[in-house]
């Protein structure tokens, strides 16, 4: 459930909002893979892998704007990129989201807009 | 400073007091921390020493909980080969190997457990090896190298890992069971069952209801007699029967200890100003309500970090439901709660299958604990359910289109069977 796009580029295109339901992530490759989620019609893209070890959050387990690593159980909000538990330490990146002409876009690097860290889909 | 003293020591370098020393200043603690440890090490990460660290060539550096620059730019003293050998509270005072003396307001115990020693003839020879320390598996992976067929004693989560790791590098590997199945407490009988098959189709010779009587050899382990007269040949053997808390510095300061060093829910022990966690402390655990002494990964880290924030006067009691892992012949397994309670047990899926299984664990229709393997994301949901009172559905625990969350229901909404 991964998408490819080139290196170097700062604008990801993710897929197509209907692509990526509520309760739903997907993984982007990119020089450093991110992982976008829809948390009940609003987006929001994080560094995908875990700050701790290696692990990719696009797997790990979606509640409520927290999300659990699959390997050591350290929970990240998605609003701010802040580890809620142990053992990570460090905040994963956050990214901006927009939806454009029906696609959901990832802006590296660019800080969220939204105060929540998120994009609704105005459309 | 955030506390009403001004020194903490931390006794036992490995993952508690790792994140015991870190959640400190990261709490706003600002007097002086220091982290005693009798190893030489820079505290390190256990769990791979049985599986990705023995079975592979990762360095010993890539086990470590940080780096050390965490630790100096915390300003955390790391007092490292140095054990400590009393505890003087009255004078608040640790002294350490060597005759040293520190200076302790507040005291963390967190040593953890040492292997049981085999307690046969030839325990003393050339080749026989434990499973701790960053050391033993160093030498283990020697063994692996030399090629000489080992025998591994014990079916608990380390002869079980062990057993693993080393078919899985093409070893020669016995494994001497004490009973019928392994790692049968943690994963009940049917899933235990299912890991018996694994091993025995990935090479391992299992022997059942075969306890050590002796390990045989001159000045090296040549061989091995089973309890009933079988003698098998070694080249080395690995000893993984259980462990015991280390309780001597507790228990020479005249702390209350019973199987491990007892504290309240702040993780305090009889002394107050000397606390304690991680796989030696027996904490009361409100869930499940008795007391349980955790020898898993997060307890370590979690039980440590609480242990400090309470010192500090801001910590909700502990009571962390029991989460643990292993991997196996390539099986990933999760373990939540306390299974071994529970003596209905009922299946989702298929162990075989792509999926996985999950078994849920009840009592009286309360769940005590989920085991699964390759079926994380359910186990988790358990886990979480956990921290409250639930009961099960079984029917709907074994139909797969239902979500798990809804084959489970809180007290509040549940009626407990026989009760209607």
């Amino acid at each position: 459930m991964s998408s490819t796009v080139p290196s170097g580029s700062q604008t990801l295109l993710v897929c197509a909002v209907d692509e990526l339901p509520p309760g739903q992530v997907r993984k982007v490759d990119a020089e450093r893979p991110i992982a976008v989620f829809n948390v009940d019609g609003v987006f929001y893209a994080i560094d995908d892998t875990c700050s701790h070890a290696d692990a990719s959050l696009s797997e790990g387990d979606l509640e409520g704007h927290l999300v659990e690593c699959p390997w050591h159980v350290s929970r990240f909000d998605l609003r701010t990129g802040r580890p809620c538990s142990l053992p990570a330490s460090k905040p994963v990146r956050t990214h901006a989201v927009e939806i454009r002409d029906g696609n959901v876009v990832v802006l590296v690097g660019t800080a969220p807009q939204l105060a929540d860290g998120g994009a609704r889909n105005v459309s | 400073m955030t506390g009403p003293f001004d020194s903490v020591a931390i006794i036992g370098a490995g993952l508690a007091g790792a994140s015991a020393a870190i959640t400190l200043r990261e709490r706003g603690f600002s007097g002086r921390i220091r982290l005693i440890g009798a190893e030489t090490h820079l505290p390190y990460e256990r769990p791979p020493l049985s599986k990705d660290f023995l079975g592979g060539d990762l360095p010993p550096e890539r086990l470590l909980v940080h780096p050390e620059q965490a630790y100096a730019e915390r300003d955390i003293d790391l007092v490292l080969g140095g054990a400590a050998i009393r505890l003087h509270p009255a004078e608040r005072a640790v002294e350490l190997a060597g005759g040293e003396r520190v200076e302790a307001d507040r005291v963390l115990l967190c040593m953890g457990v040492r292997p049981r020693l085999a307690g046969v003839p030839g325990e003393w020879l050339s080749g026989v090896h434990y499973l701790r320390d960053l050391e033993h598996a160093m030498a283990l992976r020697e063994v692996i190298r030399r090629g000489v067929p080992v025998v591994v004693v014990g079916e608990g989560f380390i002869g079980s890992e062990l057993a693993s790791t080393l078919a899985g590098q093409g070893a020669d590997v016995t494994l001497l069971m004490a009973g019928d199945l392994p790692m049968r407490p943690a994963l009940g009988q049917e899933a235990a069952h299912w890991l018996l098959n694994r091993h025995r189709d990935s090479g391992v010779r299992v022997l059942a209801r075969s306890p050590l009587k002796s390990i045989n050899g001159f000045d090296r382990v040549e061989s091995v007699e089973v309890a009933d007269g079988t003698v098998l040949p070694a080249g080395a053997v690995v000893v993984g029967i259980g462990s015991e808390p280390v309780v001597d510095l507790a228990a020479g300061a005249g702390i209350t200890v019973d199987d491990g060093v007892v504290v309240d829910s702040s993780s305090r022990t009889s002394i107050p100003e000397v606390f304690a966690a991680g796989d030696l402390a027996r904490f009361p655990s409100r869930a499940f309500a008795r007391r349980l002494r955790v020898e898993h990964w997060q307890n370590a880290q979690n039980q440590a970090a609480n242990a400090v924030e309470a010192m500090l006067g801001h910590a909700d009691p502990y009571d962390e439901i029991p989460w643990a892992w292993t991997e196996q012949h390539g099986n990933r397994w999760e373990i939540a709660g306390l299974p071994m309670l529970g003596t209905q047990v009922v299946r989702r899926g298929d162990p075989d299958g792509p999926d996985g299984a999950l078994w849920v664990f009840s009592e009286r229709g309360r769940v005590q604990g989920a085991v699964a393997v390759n079926r994380r994301r359910e186990l988790r949901a358990l886990l979480r359910a956990l921290a409250g009172t639930v009961f099960v559905d079984e029917q709907a625990v074994r139909d797969e289109s239902i979500d798990i969350r809804l084959a489970i229901s809180s007290a509040e909404t549940a009626v407990p069977a026989g009760e209607a």
